[in-house]
């Protein structure tokens, strides 16, 4: 019979990592991720401690290692993208009292469009990244 | 109005998911953000192409006066951050105030 204990501690871990990843996910759905990440950042690592210690304490090929290796594995993730996520903007980049340069692109129907059009006209114009 | 990386089939995809009634502009090629000078010079954190794009635009919001200036702006400096909706519709309503009274 495998010995289970290190599930004592992967269990945790899987639903220490995947409750704050599911609170992540809601902030993100909400647009509410807090300025400060230090509470998940630090979550994500005790979590994934956590189950690193139930792997080196299980056998590999023992299938009670799961909880702990989703645990690992989805700290490792959120850690790093976390970690890549610091936006560096040009030196020549935009600022206020500028004057919005001309351009030209195409809208979500493929017809072209000009900023020219804008003129006389308020606008919020909004840059994001993309849908995937 | 939007700018971002996707294709206008993509667009027309978030348009429709957000039911959206602003123009959905297309910048695979971030011309448009090189002209603004937001293409993120950080490391790229996006799925690569075909995907996704060589590159990304910095999450900023601007509001453009009606002579075509630049009259408020939110960046994010962090791509997990978002302009606050309350912000941006504060920023709105003092700029229609300010032009209405003009």
């Amino acid at each position: 019979m495998p010995d289970i204990h290190h599930l004592y501690l992967g269990i945790p871990a899987l639903l220490i990592v995947g409750g704050s990843f599911a609170l992540w996910i809601r902030a993100f759905q909400r647009v509410a991720i807090p300025k400060d990440r230090t509470t998940y950042v630090v979550t994500w690592i005790v979590g994934g401690s956590i189950g690193l210690g139930a792997l080196m304490m299980s056998e590999s090929g023992d299938l009670t290692r799961i909880p702990a290796w989703f645990a690992v594995s989805t700290s490792v993730i959120l850690l790093l993208l976390v970690s890549i996520s610091r936006q560096v903007p040009a030196e020549n980049t935009i600022r206020v009292s500028d004057c919005m340069p001309t351009f030209t692109a195409i809208d979500e129907h493929g017809e072209p469009f000009n900023s020219l059009s804008l003129q006389g006209h308020l606008a919020l114009i909004k840059f994001f990244r993309a849908h995937w | 109005m939007t700018i971002s990386t996707d294709t206008p089939a993509q667009l027309r995809k978030g348009h429709l998911r957000h039911g959206l009634g602003a123009t959905m502009l297309s910048d695979r090629d971030l011309n448009v953000t090189d002209r603004f000078g937001l293409r993120n010079q950080g490391r790229h954190s996006g799925p690569p192409p075909p995907i996704g794009a060589k590159a990304l635009p910095v999450p900023t919001s601007l509001l453009v006066n009606t002579e075509g200036r630049i009259v408020w702006m939110d960046q994010s400096m962090n791509y997990q951050h978002r302009s606050d909706p309350d912000t941006v519709r504060a920023a709105l309503q003092t700029h229609f105030d300010k032009r209405d009274s003009q």
